[in-house]
């Protein structure tokens, strides 16, 4: 019993600063749960960015796994390293007898994929229907089965290759030819689609496909990926016998790819040297036979001129797979990790706020320890032990809560179409320790100035009321956040004016945005008394003294107010931007529709992905139109492109095909030199910027390497000045008929004589596309009206997520105006016992909150334009070239964080009007 | 309003008993007391530590609640009244000083002056303000902020707010506590001087004797009763009784 009493009295230096730590923690509850949630959100955001991709990975991983069953090898066309993998060429039929009879080759399996392949049913209201897709996801076609009279080797390993697991009914056979449109052809679907859509096995449907559209009877339904659920991701998936796949494919004698399964005593290596050695050979054959075809059947095939087969291993294959899922995960990473870390910003400044206010108050209190005998070393060390410990809180609940929304998301997820993803949330060590470096370092960062400032508190400050602790001196923060903002505001100057790299452009905006954000914080608390005072005059007017007070309290610390406010300015900064940005691309994208675009009807493919399009038969189904009925349809321009297909100099490139032959009557790309009519099968029409640097000019030859090696040597046609319709690089359709078939029918534009009726001749075009439900058609006010939504979309989108980090913000404000509350508790309680009603100090409180909120809002607004001004300067001409700034949504978004305000001082406020008045005036 | 009738009560306690905790840790703060503070009269309320003179003074004023028995301010039975009715009441009818802090740091000394009225919503009428600020002597402070003004001054402020809105009663808890003595005895000279020349009624609770004796009447409190009272006494009565009483 001495024993231990000796000890507990004479603990060691560490053991006191700890349990000062606990006591001040214990004590200050509220505060304690205020300042944590702030970094709890921060680090909940963070850690969901990493959990939920983690997940997404995971699945697709084991899907891409799962697709490739165990085949061994796979055979297909190369495609240059770099270039669009959507685009790589299909390989000759001929191909699989040289595989069959190659030696410890067991089994091979060749696939047919076609995009854009559509089931089509009747809805409720008799009306032909497209499936959707989900956001976006591919639509595909697939073969299923082997042809009759084949021969596959083993019928079961040919089955498993395909991965599709029949459910209901029976596989697709072959009926007749699709090439014919009268056949009615047979097709199984998969098992998402079907249940979602009611798709019923036995009745006939039309399936919209790059073919056309066909009749076919739906024989059965089967899960992909897994014998137990389908694992779609979100695709429709079709299924037919393989020789129709390769008709509504357009790849008649074709496939896109052939699995192979080797004996198992089989040396993979030797087989596949010979595999390559049997590929070479027939390569070779095949441009010896090439050569001797009529001049009309080369041109032709001139696109497999130059191809080359290649066989690679299905762990090959599989990475392969996994890379391009990765990419699409990557998206969604930088975007979630990205608002993570404004998350942790905000939470941070609301922290570091947070203590240096929290300190202020403890000052007699801390200054007693230091006359009791504690160091200015040791009470230093117990705030930011605090910080440590409340970082520490908060990483695990910011973890937990992490793990939380990542399951609501994944839940969302596969409940908008996604399908089931297979596993589970995966923790993985490198998230624990990247939210615990962010949680608790961020929570120790904010800290670390408020715990030097204590050590500067003297002792006397015990006995006397007037101690405050003053940071750094305003002048020195002055004339350091003059610098960093001047420094800030020339980097964004060069990123506008100069002309760089693009990376060094957002480089030099990026950081001086960043720069200029932070010298403006830093400046701030020195126009903080001017603009409360300006903001709270309406309020004076209106309110008269509560308003008068409200004003008072929001000017009465600079440094705090500033602070307070700073959270929210970034968040309203980038809201701003965004809408800046959004509004302008808007306004370059419907400029350039009214000014440029003379066609009057567009039909295009209402999703969006690289191999987006429809038949082509609906495009020779409109140009026929315009060659029959020319008083209703003047012209019709088809327009085809390859995202990153094709090779231009060291780099890959975007590539429009569209009908030069009528373009310059649909759309006026702003011609400087030469003639879109020069150009023909083999002109291309370069853009100013490209042709400049590359040092182009009229009648210059350039060479375009396509997908599948072929290299056609085309000629500058023409130069033009506008880029914002068909990017940098157009050639005719032709081109792409010989050199990139793949690349579907994507866009068509339709021009009305001057004297036609416009209904007549778009109920004319009507006609056509009314049997392709999935096609958009509209005319010029409804596609800038559909654009317009569609970008309105997308900001208000990016505005939600922003959205989040205001709610930090708004917890930042409750939390300043709950410990100014707290701090100001004897002035409460005077007011009160001297005639304040209740309902007076509310209204006190709430004004001085959106006082401070609309301060933070006008900064953030004020930079987020000048930001946005940066970003449009630095983006290119083509996606945004007129500036144009939403006023009214400005406005509305110093509303909403007036609203903000009055929102954080909910709280604070009804605290304040309960306080019991006595103890109020008595408190210390 | 003007008139004040000597004789008659501004405010009254009728068997106020005011009880802390419960059972076995009760505390009788007040037990019992009647008490009445007569119009156009200063009367001071001594007794030791724990006597009860500040719940006295809190629950008069309404800024506390009896336990049992009835307050009345005027015409006014508090019991009776809703918690902004209350404040409203405590707003226009009741002036305060208290030891220290009485003046919001944001405002000028003219602007926390007439901070009652201002949360009133009611113009000041300028002929009682100018009388005041005179009698208070803050002609020339009145655009400083508390924190450019002495203790004495602050002091000074808060007399004179106390009394702006004519209220039918002015307490003050210890208002000397945090003076020296030459200040404190200017801060009661002009409270006395509020009672003498603009007829207010005033009610001090106090430690110190020497400001009891400018009471026209003394109540000495001891564990929660009222056990004594003294009329136009001087000092060293006071300290007499007090000692008798064991403060």
């Amino acid at each position: 019993m001495l024993t231990r009493f000796s000890i507990e009295s004479r603990p060691s230096a560490a053991e006191q600063v700890f349990r000062l730590t606990f006591r001040n923690i214990t004590r200050r509850k509220l505060r304690f749960a205020l300042t944590t949630l702030a970094v709890v959100l921060g680090v909940a955001f963070l850690s969901t960015s990493f959990f939920l991709t983690d997940r997404l990975r995971d699945s697709f991983d084991e899907l891409a796994t799962d697709i490739s069953g165990d085949i061994d090898l796979v055979v297909r066309t190369s495609i240059e390293e770099g270039a669009d993998r959507f685009n790589r060429l299909p390989l000759p039929e001929e191909v699989l007898d040289v595989l069959i009879d190659a030696p410890d080759v067991q089994v091979v399996a060749p696939a047919v994929q076609a995009w854009n392949v559509i089931p089509l049913y009747t809805d409720e209201n008799g009306e032909l229907t497209a499936i959707d897709t989900n956001g976006g996801a591919p639509q595909f076609g697939f073969n299923y089965g082997v042809p009759e009279g084949a021969d596959y080797g083993d019928e079961d390993r040919v089955e498993e290759s395909f991965q599709l697991f029949i459910t209901d009914g029976r596989a697709p056979l072959r009926t007749g030819s699709m090439l014919d449109p009268t056949t009615v052809g047979e097709f199984m679907l998969d098992n998402l689609t079907a249940d979602t859509y009611g798709f019923t096995i036995g009745e006939t449907y039309t399936v919209s496909s790059p073919g056309g559209n066909r009749q076919f009877v739906l024989v059965g339904t089967a899960n992909f990926g897994d014998p137990d659920e389908s694992k779609n991701l979100g695709a429709n998936i079709s299924l037919f016998d393989e020789e129709t796949t390769q008709e509504i494919a357009n790849k008649i004698g074709f496939y896109d790819e052939i699995s192979i399964y080797l004996e198992g005593n089989a040396t993979q290596a030797a087989v596949v040297a010979e595999i390559q050695q049997r590929l070479d050979s027939l390569t070779a054959e095949f441009r010896l036979a090439l050569s001797a075809l009529p001049e009309e059947q080369q041109q032709q095939l001139s696109a497999f001129g130059d191809v080359k087969l290649e066989v690679v291993t299905a762990a090959t294959k599989i990475a392969e797979d996994q890379s391009d899922f990765d990419q699409f995960i990557n998206i969604i990473s930088s975007v979630l990790l990205g608002f993570a870390v404004i998350a942790v910003v905000v939470s941070a400044f609301i922290i570091n706020n947070t203590f240096s206010i929290v300190i202020g108050q403890r000052v007699r209190e801390l200054a007693l320890l230091r006359a009791l005998g504690a160091t200015g070393r040791q009470i230093s060390r117990s705030v930011r032990l605090e910080a440590v410990v409340i970082g520490t809180v908060a990483t695990a609940l910011g973890l937990v809560a992490g793990y939380l929304l990542s399951t609501l998301l994944v839940w969302v997820l596969v409940n908008i179409g996604f399908g089931n993803l297979p596993g589970s949330i995966p923790i993985r060590p490198r998230t624990i320790v990247v939210a615990s470096v962010v949680g608790v370092g961020a929570t120790l960062l904010s800290a670390i100035g408020p715990s030097r400032r204590v050590r500067q508190i003297p002792p006397i400050a015990a006995l006397r009321d007037d101690v405050r602790l003053t940071p750094t001196g305003l002048r020195q923060r002055l004339i350091v956040g003059g610098a960093v903002t001047l420094c800030g505001i020339g980097a964004l100057a060069v990123g506008m004016t100069l002309e760089m790299p693009t990376r060094s452009v957002l480089v030099a905006i990026g950081g001086g945005a960043l720069a200029a954000f932070m010298g403006v914080y830093l400046l701030s608390p020195a126009i903080t008394r001017p603009v409360a005072n300006a903001l709270g005059w309406p309020i004076r007017k209106v309110y008269r003294i509560p308003g008068r007070l409200a004003t008072d309290n929001a000017r009465r610390s600079p440094r705090r107010t500033a602070a307070t406010a700073a959270a929210l300015t970034i968040g309203l900064a980038l809201v701003s931007l965004a809408a800046v940005v959004s509004d302008s691309v808007k306004a370059t994208f419907l400029t350039t529709l009214d000014q440029s675009v003379e066609a009057d009807l567009f039909v295009y493919a209402g999703t969006f992905n690289p191999q987006a399009g429809f038949s082509t038969e609906l495009g020779s189904d409109l140009k026929n139109l315009a060659y029959e009925k020319p008083g209703l349809i003047e012209s019709v321009m088809t327009m085809r492109w390859t995202l990153n297909g094709v090779k231009i100099g060291d780099g890959f490139e975007d590539l429009v095909a569209a009908e030069l032959a009528v373009l310059d009557q649909h759309m006026n790309l702003e011609i400087t030199e030469g003639s879109v009519f020069l150009a023909g099968a083999n002109g291309v029409l370069v853009h100013v910027d490209p042709a400049a640097d590359l040092g182009l000019s009229i009648g210059d030859p350039i060479a375009i390497q396509f997908p599948g090696g072929r290299t056609n040597e085309l000629v500058v046609a023409a130069i033009f000045e506008n880029s914002n319709l068909l990017g940098n690089w157009v050639v005719d359709v032709s081109v792409f008929d010989s050199y990139l078939p793949t690349a579907p029918l994507a866009w068509i534009s339709v021009l009305f004589p001057e004297a036609a009726d416009n209904n007549a001749s778009r109920a004319a075009v009507e006609a056509y596309t009314d049997a392709y439900p999935q096609v958009t058609v509209e005319d010029r006010s409804e596609l800038r009206a559909a654009q317009e939504q569609q970008l309105d979309q997308l900001l208000s989108i990016i505005q939600v997520f922003l959205g989040l980090s205001l709610l930090i913000a708004v917890l930042g404000i409750a939390n300043t105006m709950a410990l100014s509350v707290y701090e100001r508790t004897r002035e409460l309680g005077l007011l009160r016992a001297i005639g304040m009603t209740r309902r007076q100090l509310r209204r006190m409180i709430r004004w001085e909150a959106v006082i401070i909120a609309l301060f933070g809002g006008l900064l953030g607004v004020a930079m987020g334009v000048l930001f946005g001004l940066a970003a449009i300067a630095a983006l290119p001409k083509s996606f945004v070239d007129i500036v144009s700034i939403p006023y009214t949504s400005l406005l509305r978004y110093l509303v909403v964080s007036g609203l903000f305000g009055m929102l954080a001082a909910i709280l604070p406020a009804r605290r304040a009007s309960r306080m019991n008045v006595l103890q109020a005036i008595s408190h210390e | 309003m003007r008139t004040s009738i000597t004789g008659t009560a501004a405010a009254r306690m009728t068997s106020g008993s005011k009880i802390y905790g419960t059972a076995d840790t009760e505390v009788r703060a007040l037990d019992g007391v009647d008490v009445e503070f007569e119009r156009g009269r200063f009367t001071a309320i001594m007794g030791p530590s724990g006597s009860g003179k500040s719940t006295l003074m809190h629950c008069s004023a309404g800024l506390d609640e009896l336990t049992s028995g009835t307050v009345e301010i005027g015409d006014v039975e508090l019991g009776s009244l809703s918690e902004k009715d209350l404040t409203l009441l405590r707003r226009d009818k009741v002036g305060f000083v208290f030891q220290s802090f009485n003046l919001l740091p944001t405002l000028t000394a003219e602007e926390n002056l007439t901070l009652p009225l201002d949360l009133a919503g009611r113009k000041p009428d300028t002929a009682w303000m100018n009388n005041i600020i005179e009698t208070v002597g803050l002609q020339n402070r009145l655009k400083h902020r508390p924190d450019e003004l002495s203790g004495g001054q602050q002091q000074r402020v808060a007399v004179a707010r106390a009394l702006v809105s004519r209220p039918e009663i002015v307490f003050a808890d210890e208002p000397t506590g945090n003076l020296d003595s030459v200040t404190g005895g200017e801060v009661l000279s002009f409270l006395r001087g509020a009672v003498d020349n603009l007829g207010q009624t005033l009610v001090v609770v106090t430690h110190d004797a020497g400001a009891a004796a400018m009471a026209d009447r003394v109540l000495f409190l001891a564990d929660g009763q009222i056990v004594d009272e003294m009329t136009n006494p001087d000092a060293d009565q006071i300290l007499d009784r007090i000692k008798a009483i064991g403060g």
